[in-house]
């Protein structure tokens, strides 16, 4: 099919699927005019039920809390199959790290950025565990938190390097961070179980409304996810990195 | 009746998203996905959402970028 | 004017969705292929947070809120949250394919590579 023949078919194909979005989407309530019950219920009852005063993270974690295992275990998937694509292949072998190649030459280590760069990377490392920490009581938890997290390992492997990074951390310990977050998500839920009450039932205690312990275990669903998301984004990265800086195509025996 | 703030952010949104299609320079295209990430988040806040402004803001204006340039920075090292 | 206003958060999920299929169906580049279908992605955040918002409700965030006033629909937030930072771990598969396809096919370009075994 050339290029041309594959617009046309495209075009055709977009107009009739805009229409019927567009179609879809005029059947539904009119903007602004959001009146759902099940919202209504959840917001206002996850203060009173839960003390805890971020709702978001009350539907996420507790009234959906089975989805969101769910979706963790799509997230850890997604990572296992990044690893498997991105290990060292047949006619591979993984060589020293390098921080340039032939034909491209890196720019020399400044100390300003190394230290500012450590710095802002220690900065935004603590902002991670802040907002993980709070994630029951304002706009966080463990997904956005992690993703902080990540970013600040990104920013530590920029201000020095791939092999500063590799021994800080290592493979191994982002393996093993995202194995137990992963798992220690389902076991919370599985404690629940072993103590006689539901699936992910918050049996600590709910603290008081407005301090880091309300919402009881959600704190601790908070952490592990956090754990998770930071470690397998951090993987996914230095994965990459190592595609990148070591794995070379061997020498033909 | 959306606020004229969610008026005007949903077309910067709608723009950047036309930008990064058009950009077919991939290695442009990170910078300009990049801008598209963060717009997305501050329509997420202005829809009220900061739970997923924050999210957005966390992958989608650093860890995304990344990861696609050092894909390409490995497709590069490949093409050589 | 003010009906097509009033429909422009979800006219603009539509557009982001069509806009990044025509990217994907005219790209010349993997990775830039990718990136497009982030793009349609971001139209369902884009539709759910708007079919979630109410005029003039708060975001449900209970902080020194009085008891019944009207906040945003939690449950779609609840659900774009989650997918936001899953999306990009699924793009992480999807650009170590990229990867591996160019190191076979010394070629991004999904109009020139070819069906192989094995």
């Amino acid at each position: 099919m050339t290029p041309r023949q594959r617009l046309l078919v495209f075009l055709a194909g977009a107009a009739g699927l805009a229409a019927l979005l567009a179609w879809g989407v005029a059947g539904l309530p009119g903007f602004g005019d959001h009146r759902s019950a099940y919202g209504q219920l959840v917001t206002r009852s996850s203060v009173p039920l839960r003390n805890a005063t971020d709702v978001v993270t009350v539907v996420n974690l507790d009234v959906r809390g089975l989805d969101t295992i769910g979706e963790e275990f799509i997230l850890f998937c997604s990572v296992t199959a990044a690893a498997v694509l991105l290990r060292r292949q047949a006619r591979e072998r993984v060589g020293a790290a390098r921080d340039e190649f032939p034909g491209r030459r890196a720019p020399g280590r400044d100390d300003a950025v190394l230290v500012l760069g450590t710095a802002m990377g220690a900065l935004v490392v603590c902002f991670g565990l802040y907002v993980v920490g709070h994630g029951q009581l304002t706009p966080g938890g463990g997904f956005q938190g992690g993703g902080i997290l990540a970013a600040g390992v990104a920013l530590l492997y920029l201000a020095s390097g791939v092999r500063t990074l590799e021994r800080m951390a290592p493979e191994w310990l982002l393996e093993v961070g995202e194995a137990v977050g992963a798992g220690a998500f389902v076991l919370i839920g599985l404690a629940s179980l072993a103590a006689g009450a539901a699936f992910l039932q918050d049996l600590l205690p709910l603290g008081s409304s407005g301090t880091i312990t309300a919402g009881g275990t959600l704190g601790l669903i908070n952490a592990a996810i956090g754990l998770e998301v930071a470690a397998g984004i951090s993987l996914v990265v230095s994965l990459f990195l190592v595609q990148l800086a070591r794995i070379e195509e061997a020498d033909r025996p | 009746m959306p606020p004229a703030i969610q008026v005007a952010e949903l077309l910067v949104v709608a723009l950047a998203g036309l930008a990064v299609v058009l950009t077919r320079d991939p290695v442009r295209q990170t910078l300009v996905v990049g801008f598209f990430g963060l717009q997305l988040a501050v329509l997420f806040l202005t829809f009220q959402a900061p739970d997923v402004a924050l999210s957005a803001l966390a992958v989608g204006s650093v860890a995304l970028p990344l990861m696609l340039l050092l894909a390409l920075a490995r497709m590069r090292r490949q093409g050589r | 004017m003010s009906p097509l206003v009033a429909w422009l958060p979800f006219g603009v999920a539509v557009w982001l969705f069509v806009v990044g299929l025509y990217g994907i169906v005219t790209s010349r580049h993997l990775v830039h292929l990718i990136v497009c279908l982030s793009v349609v992605q971001s139209s369902t955040y884009v539709l759910l947070l708007a079919v979630g918002y109410r005029s003039g409700a708060l975001p449900p965030i209970l902080i020194d809120v009085p008891a019944r006033t009207p906040t945003v629909d939690p449950i779609v937030q609840a659900l774009c949250l989650t997918d936001v930072v899953v999306e990009v771990t699924v793009m992480a598969v999807l650009l170590a394919l990229a990867v591996q396809a160019h190191k076979r096919f010394g070629t991004a370009d999904p109009t020139r590579l070819r069906p192989q075994r094995g």
